[in-house]
């Protein structure tokens, strides 16, 4: 019982009168890569978004190990050890990459409000930053100002942020996107390393990618989840063959 | 007596609350749909003013001026959108509030060099200027009546128009999510200098309305920018029944506020502000981002 | 071995020329612009900390402004003098205090709406001064003296003198000039320019920023306190115009003159509104059509301020800190 890390129960959030997420009660252990896949709008941001705590749910519970977290706000979320990477790149953009990282380690070494000591001078800060930055690969790209690299480089830099908060849950969203594939191969590398300590949720569409990283996938579409299982299990079932797989393999005799 | 007195104030409250509902809706719009804070929105109330006045004194007739007066302040508005706002719409609020400041700036100087610093009173028709019985001892100027009159035939007009048009759809659909015009693919260009065009022809047909009662100053477009802006605070950004709401509100605060209150009138109407604001941080009717 | 790069070169010669001013030109009229300048460049920084730095623009900046000098005329009520000692931290502690009531309201908004709210505000400080009977309505208050900076009953430095007065405004210039370039260096001040950019993503960082917001909020209202409580000494006089949205508005052109998010860029732009103050009025009595057109130009041509050619010029390159949002 104690290796369960999250819990969500009877999730539910319209827009307006698009169900965006309905009924969705999931359980996630802990150390384990659990993959959310589903065609587009299905709700997978959505979902990402209720439990990182940027929107609330109308309806249903979550639970992050013994704590209720249902209405708490993204700040708070973070500093309990849930890391959350975008869609859309989010890293601030006129730092330089080690900006960047320090500021997101600088969150969790420095619990109060700091007015009259230079950032510069702790050390500590500045070796989190870079070991963060080395997981990733950019030590080099480290005095680089994020919004001159690449849209590849930046990913992995948010990544980077992520990590520079140490957190044990970490929710990301399409990492691989806009990667070239060199770059995506050192990601899913890094995402199979870090799922031995850490629990990831992951939204992806690279199928490739997905099975090389989970151990668990769940299938969403139009908000609701279509079949929970491992990878197995959703690979041989017809429901999501139907509804989901079958968009991206074809099969001809069918 | 006593409630003949709260009546004649009822009256003024909302004959008050007509005029910022008109200069705050046309703010509204402009904030909502186009993203812009417009500070110069009051200068268009003193123009209108102003240009009612001189086509008075040319033509001899209020009612004419005003006639004449509302397609040149479109024309104002129009030129004013294309020649500098066109250019702002990417840009943050720091350069819209500069470029608005600056346009006060040449408003009120213009204003200056054109008609000088003294107040001018408009004189109205004879069948207007009159008042109207209300009891024995009591009478109400007919020239108010007639201004929410106007106003009530205005705001129904606008109702239908938003409600029943093409335009209006495509406004409402602008106010509550600005990125869905531009999925329709409507053209921006066109629809954005339309409603700010509208929005000028708003506020300026208010400073028409307004001039024979408060007569004509320097200066007197900022006191009701202020004023719209808190209506509009209250009333939430881009909602037109937030606008009436709102403007409603603040005409009746106002008018009990001065008669009840003198020391305190125009803090109440902020103080109203702070409460709406502790209650609702996004106004009465707007959506919260 | 200490190299001593060209920035701080610049700057050091600049604080130089500005402690031997005084001695190089003898004249009145230009210490006592000087003087504004320097009280007019504090407001100015404290408003770029806010919106330069923590990304809120803010209209309503004045209010504070107004809120320093009338303590300052408050704490004058009684008698004839007062006590620095005691009139300056009275001044600081009702701008902060005011700081965070309305920020505390304010930044739970962002965007146009938070532009309405504050200037909203800053307009209700104005009327409150122009028709309380307390603060004597649109004449204003006079204040007969200066403050006293008292040791003991001795007058450590007296204010009426005008040298003694710039000094005394330098001194909190550098002060506060330091006090911020030094708080943006701390953790502090790397989350605000954070959220400067990217609220969201510092929030999922596990920032609570609105708190970040508030507190930056409030700092820069107290030194615009500062600020107000500099004027009211310097000129000896208090209206409402102080709290004004006129004036919140041409700090903000001072702030778009000067460059944003640069601090010495808005002192820059404080001086070019003092001169252009100065020298427009001999060309035409309706100078400020001049101005308005030139606010204009500047806007729709030199998006990023006048600085950028300053800079340009002076340091051989762009501001180096590339807190810009577009390349």
């Amino acid at each position: 019982m104690n290796d369960i890390i999250l819990r969500t129960e009877h999730l539910t959030k319209h827009f307006g009168a698009l169900m965006a997420v309905q009924d969705v009660s999931l359980t996630l252990k802990k150390n384990l890569a659990h993959a959310i896949i589903g065609p587009n709008g299905a709700g997978k941001t959505t979902l990402l978004n209720l439990l990182s705590g940027e929107l609330y749910p109308d309806q249903g519970t979550i639970r992050y190990k013994d704590q209720e977290i249902t209405k708490l706000s993204p700040d708070q979320i973070s500093r309990l050890g849930i890391g959350r990477s975008y869609q859309k790149t989010n890293i601030i953009s006129s730092f330089t990459c080690f900006e960047n990282c320090r500021l997101a380690a600088q969150s969790r070494l420095i619990t109060f409000m700091d007015f009259f000591r230079p950032v510069k001078r702790l050390k500590a800060l500045s070796q989190h930053a870079e070991k963060a930055l080395e997981l990733v690969n950019l030590s080099h790209q480290a005095a680089t100002v994020a919004q001159t690299m690449s849209y590849g480089e930046q990913r992995q830099l948010e990544l980077a942020m992520i990590l520079a908060t140490e957190p044990e849950l970490l929710l990301l969203d399409e990492p691989l996107a806009g990667m070239g594939s060199q770059e995506s191969g050192q990601i899913i590398e890094l995402l199979q390393t870090l799922a031995k300590k850490h629990t990831l949720i992951l939204v992806e569409h690279d199928m490739d990618a997905v099975f090389s990283i989970a151990q668990q996938l769940t299938v969403m579409v139009n908000g609701e989840i279509l079949e929970t299982g491992n990878v197995e299990q959703i690979r041989h079932s017809t429901a999501v063959q139907e509804a989901y797989l079958g968009h991206y393999e074809p099969q001809p005799h069918h | 007596m006593d409630t003949t007195f709260y009546l004649i104030q009822l009256l003024n409250g909302i004959q008050y609350g007509f005029l910022l509902f008109l200069v705050a809706a046309g703010l509204t719009l402009v904030f909502g749909i186009m993203g812009i804070i417009n500070l110069a929105h009051g200068s268009f109330y003193m123009i209108g003013a102003y240009l009612a006045f001189w086509l008075t004194q040319v033509t001899g007739n209020f009612l004419i001026a005003i006639v004449l007066a509302t397609p040149i302040t479109v024309g104002i508005g129009y030129l004013v959108e294309r020649i500098t706002f066109s250019h702002l719409y990417l840009r943050g609020h720091l350069h819209q509030v500069l470029l608005t400041y600056a346009l006060i700036l040449i408003f009120d100087e213009l204003q200056l060099i054109l008609w000088g610093n003294d107040f001018h009173g408009i004189n109205i028709p004879e069948f207007l200027s009159g008042s109207i019985q209300l009891t024995a001892v009591q009478v109400y100027p007919t020239y108010r009546l007639f201004i929410s009159f106007i106003c009530i035939v205005l705001a129904i007009m606008m109702y239908v128009m938003i409600q029943k048009t093409k335009l209006g759809m495509i406004i409402r659909a602008g106010a509550s999510n600005r990125e869905m015009v531009q999925i329709l693919g409507i053209d921006i260009q066109r629809l954005f200098a339309i409603i700010f065009s509208l929005g000028v022809a708003l506020a300026a047909f208010a400073g028409m309305l307004a001039a024979p009662i408060t007569s004509v100053y320097p200066g007197m477009g900022e006191n009701i920018l202020i004023i719209s802006f808190v209506v509009v605070v209250i009333g939430g950004v881009g909602s037109i029944k937030g606008a009436f709401v709102g403007a409603m509100l603040v005409g009746l605060v106002d008018i009990y506020g001065k008669t009840l209150f003198p020391e305190l009138a125009s803090v109440l109407v902020y103080g109203l502000m702070v409460l709406i604001l502790l209650w609702r941080p996004q106004g009465l009717f707007g959506t919260a981002s | 071995m200490v190299i001593i790069n060209r920035k701080s070169f610049f700057f050091s010669i600049i604080f130089l020329l500005l402690i031997l001013f005084p001695w190089i030109i003898e004249d009145s009229f230009y210490l006592e612009q000087l003087t504004r300048i320097l009280i007019l460049g504090i407001f100015a920084m404290s408003l770029d900390f806010l919106v330069g730095y923590t990304g809120i623009v803010s209209l309503g900046h004045a209010a504070f402004y107004g809120v320093g000098a009338y303590t300052l005329a408050y704490s004058f009520q009684s008698t004839d003098a007062t006590n620095f000692w005691y009139a300056l931290p009275l001044s600081l502690t009702a701008s902060a205090l005011i700081a965070t009531i309305i920020g505390w309201l304010s930044i739970r908004t962002s965007g146009i709406y938070l532009l309405m709210i504050t200037l909203a505000f800053g307009q209700m400080f104005y009327f409150f001064y122009l028709e309380s009977s307390y603060f004597n309505g649109s004449d204003g208050i006079f204040l007969l003296n200066k403050p006293e900076i008292l040791f003991g009953s001795y007058n450590l430095f007296d204010l009426e003198n005008e040298v003694n007065l710039y000094f005394f405004v330098l001194g909190w210039f550098i002060i506060v000039f330091l006090l911020l370039k030094t708080i943006l260096k701390t953790p502090f001040g790397q989350v605000i320019q954070g959220i400067c950019v990217n609220e969201s993503r510092v929030r999922a960082l596990g920032y609570p920023t609105p708190r970040y917001k508030l507190i930056s909020f409030v700092i820069a209202g107290t030194l615009a306190g500062l600020a107000g409580f500099l004027e009211a000494t310097h000129t000896g006089f208090v209206t409402p115009s102080y709290s004004h949205w006129h004036q919140s508005g041409i700090l903000l052109v001072i702030l778009m003159l000067g460059g944003v998010r640069t601090l010495y860029g808005p002192v820059l732009g404080a001086a070019t509104i003092v001169l252009l103050e100065d020298l427009l009025p001999e060309i035409t009595d309706h100078w400020k059509l001049l101005l308005g057109i030139l606010i204009i130009l500047i806007v729709l041509f030199l998006p990023n301020g006048t600085t950028d050619l300053f800079s340009r010029i002076l340091f051989r390159g762009p501001i180096q800190k590339a807190n810009k949002d577009h390349e």
